[in-house]
């Protein structure tokens, strides 16, 4: 990572009623079962933001574990999925991701997902600019509107959006 | 990979040290355990600058100079977020790596070894009054970067 730019402080969420993009299952692979009848507001304002980072991993509890106690992220109760269990993680009520097994023929790696204002727009936009589609828009849970590209550098990138 | 990508890293590191010009000194405190940063290892820095910038409405500044090319980053204020595209390293696969927030580098990286993360870069300062950073191969396999004040 080369030099960074300095940053103000994080500011306090606005609107801390509102659920965290955390909240949000994401499994490219086999997304999650709905499991929850709420509906999610997406966040006004962060369109663009990684708000979700997804670590897919050959031991979720080993890593799970690993990562509460070295940067304490706190995490919710397991999403069950085909797949294996889903690990939701937060570290704010505007951030956070989740911890996965590993597919078949993946590798452990990671996945920044970006809030987005439409996703099955953004999905569109991204296939038409070069992106290879991995995983079409998919409703995981009301309100939370989720898919996989990946962009023409070779990447993963997640998109979730309220549509 | 760990060792190549330590390679570039340190690279970039000291190639920032020389030719980066940051525009102001680092003040703030760390935000422990956000994701404020995200590298990106492309296979093509450009195309994927292009496709950012297309798609998900990221905005770049100059990039900084390093032996193994341009590093591109993007930046979010409120709440902080960003990251920085680079090449990828010979025989490295395209991919990304978080780097979280700690109150102290050299701790956490001590910590996280401890807790059955391998070393994949050791604590290093970046740019000019930057920070710190290091990179760990978390249980399980997942590549996360550590970064304090």
């Amino acid at each position: 990572m080369a030099a960074r730019k300095p940053s103000k402080p994080a500011r306090k969420p606005a609107r801390a009623t509102k659920k965290p993009k955390a909240a949000a299952a994401r499994k490219p692979a086999a997304p999650a079962k709905r499991t929850r009848s709420t509906a999610h507001v997406p966040t006004p304002g962060l369109y663009g933001w990684i708000t979700h980072t997804e670590l897919a991993t050959r031991d979720p509890m080993a890593t799970k574990a690993w990562a509460a106690k070295v940067f304490g992220w706190s995490f919710r109760p397991p999403v069950p999925s085909p797949a294996g269990d889903y690990h939701l993680f937060a570290y704010s009520d505007q951030g956070g991701g989740g911890v996965r097994g590993l597919g078949s023929d993946e590798v452990p790696h990671s996945t920044p997902t970006v809030h987005v204002r439409d996703c099955k727009q953004a999905y569109a936009k991204a296939v038409a600019a070069g992106a290879q589609p991995i995983m079409a828009p998919n409703e995981i849970m009301p309100g939370v509107v989720i898919a996989t590209v990946r962009e023409p550098g070779g990447m993963l990138i997640g998109l979730s959006g309220g549509t | 990979m760990a060792s190549t990508k330590k390679t570039a890293t340190k690279t970039a590191t000291k190639t920032s040290k020389k030719t980066a010009k940051p525009t102001a000194t680092l003040t703030r405190k760390a935000n422990p355990g956000f994701v404020s940063h995200t590298e990106l290892a492309s296979t093509d820095p450009q195309a994927t600058r292009k496709w950012c910038q297309s798609v998900l409405g990221w905005s770049f500044g100059d990039a900084v100079p390093t032996p193994t090319g341009p590093y591109h980053m993007w930046r979010h204020e409120a709440p902080l977020s960003g990251g920085g595209i680079r090449n990828t390293n010979p025989k490295e696969p395209a991919g990304t790596t978080p780097f979280v927030e700690v109150a102290d580098v050299k701790k956490a990286h001590t910590a996280a070894i401890k807790a059955g993360a391998t070393e994949m870069y050791p604590p290093m300062a970046v740019g000019e009054g930057m920070g710190w950073i290091s990179c760990v191969r978390a249980p399980g396999g997942p590549s996360i970067g550590f970064w304090s004040p």
